[in-house]
């Protein structure tokens, strides 16, 4: 545990390292070495979300602002999409779901936000039906800003960046996005950044880890 | 399949990062590696289409599949088709990492933060823009999370022997105004048209993942 709190320190190099080494994919290589560094990095400096919210629509909820805090002793992903993200979403919260299900008994300490960034196409009781499609309706946050300003606000101290194509309304437009997912401590920080790509049982082993170095006493 | 495209999704992260810390490239990014020692079938194939299943209601679909070239004969996919009762239409997208700001203060996040303070007369929007609570120095210190994004694509190279495929995180298909919500189990056909074998059609299967 506390070798891979220190592997985790040295931030993307080791990152990048990790990602080369598991592309040749198979589960024997990752086995082959006793320390495996978690796919994705710990922000630093610190990034402090827990003093800001945004609408909910979860549970019936009708725009209830929800503060960027973990349950007591939980951990907050966040994710910052669209739903009309036909490729990249999806799959990463399908890889979430995934992870959340690997963790058994432990997923009852994790719960999943979905920010949209595309504030203009998505509708809070959409995004409450997008992400039911992926998981129990207890876990999820489903959150959509009043306008990119606020969203803006937040986006930021994550480190997550969008951009949305210049458009005429009612035309067509791209939305590019971080495809970053964040772990968000009972305090409001981030404690940890996946990467797109990773693995629902990368993922559930991450989580596993940081539940442990966070909430030590446990 | 699936891992394939991560793969090379990862690699080509994995590239970037080392390029910044001034280290040599990473292993193999075989990005769609062949099979060279299969027999060659003499044909262009296409096996294991499948779209996933809509989350909700509205919204567009993404197709996926596995491409080989059997022939001697480099090839390229020019277009792939749906039917019209499926959705209105199909185009070939191809997934990016668009961001360069991997660290601090580099071009990316400059050009981000005047686009945004230019305050433009369209409907652009730009995030990792400050609400102005604190002072601008942490502007510059603070990366950013690489930037995905997606990208039409005129024709995708398939050359001879190879093999690619389309999967999540790499190319897909996009199907637009989808008639109705793609559910597990459905099929569905699909063609594909190649600048020298022509079409190829096959039946995809909408399945979760
Ligand atoms: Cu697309």
């Amino acid at each position: 545990m506390r070798r891979l709190a220190a592997l985790s320190v040295s931030l993307l190099l080791v990152v990048g390292a990790a990602a080369c080494g598991s592309s040749s994919g198979t589960a024997e290589s990752s086995t082959a070495t006793t320390a495996v560094a978690q796919k994705g990095y710990r922000p630093e400096p610190k990034r402090k979300v827990g003093a800001m919210s945004l609408p909910d629509y979860a549970a019936g909820q009708q725009g209830t602002p929800f503060t960027f805090k973990a349950q007591p002793d939980g951990l907050l992903l966040v994710y910052f999409g669209y739903l009309s993200c036909p490729d990249i979403c999806p799959l990463t919260m399908g890889d979430t779901a995934a992870g959340l299900e690997a963790l058994g008994d432990e997923a009852s300490r994790v719960q999943v936000a979905f920010a949209t960034i595309d504030i203009e196409r998505d509708q809070g009781p959409e995004i409450v039906e997008y992400m039911t499609h992926f998981f129990s309706p207890e876990q999820i946050h489903a959150l959509r800003a009043e306008d990119s300003y606020s969203l803006n606000g937040v986006t930021y101290e994550f480190g997550a960046q969008w951009s949305i194509e210049p458009h005429q309304p009612g035309e067509f437009y791209g939305v590019a996005h971080s495809g970053t997912t964040y772990a968000v401590d009972d305090k409001g920080n981030v404690v940890w950044a996946w990467p797109f790509g990773t693995t629902g049982d990368e993922l559930a082993a991450s989580i596993r880890t940081l539940l442990a170095q966070t909430y030590p006493t446990t | 399949m699936t891992l394939t495209t991560r793969t090379r999704t990862i690699a080509a992260t994995c590239a970037a990062v080392l390029a910044l810390g001034g280290l040599a490239a990473c292993g193999s990014s075989s990005s769609s590696s062949s099979s060279g020692t299969t027999k060659p079938s003499g044909k262009v194939t296409v096996t294991d289409a499948w779209a996933r299943e809509s989350a909700t209601a509205t919204g567009d679909g993404a197709l996926y599949f596995t491409i080989e070239n059997g022939t001697s004969t480099d090839d390229e996919l020019t277009a792939v088709s749906v039917p019209t009762s499926v959705a209105a239409e199909a185009q070939m997208h191809e997934t990016v990492s668009t961001d360069t700001t991997m660290s601090g203060g580099s071009t990316g996040t400059t050009a981000m933060k005047s686009g945004a303070s230019a305050g433009s007369t369209t409907h652009a929007t730009i995030g990792r823009v400050h609400n102005g609570a604190d002072d601008g120095d942490t502007d510059t210190t603070m990366a950013g999370d690489a930037m995905m994004s997606m990208k039409e694509v005129s024709s995708v190279a398939v050359p001879a022997g190879q093999t690619v495929t389309f999967a999540p995180g790499g190319y897909h298909v996009m199907l637009m105004g989808l008639v109705s919500p793609l559910k597990t189990g459905q099929t569905f056909e699909v063609t594909l048209t190649f600048a020298k074998a022509g079409t190829v059609t096959a039946t995809a299967t909408v399945r979760a993942s």
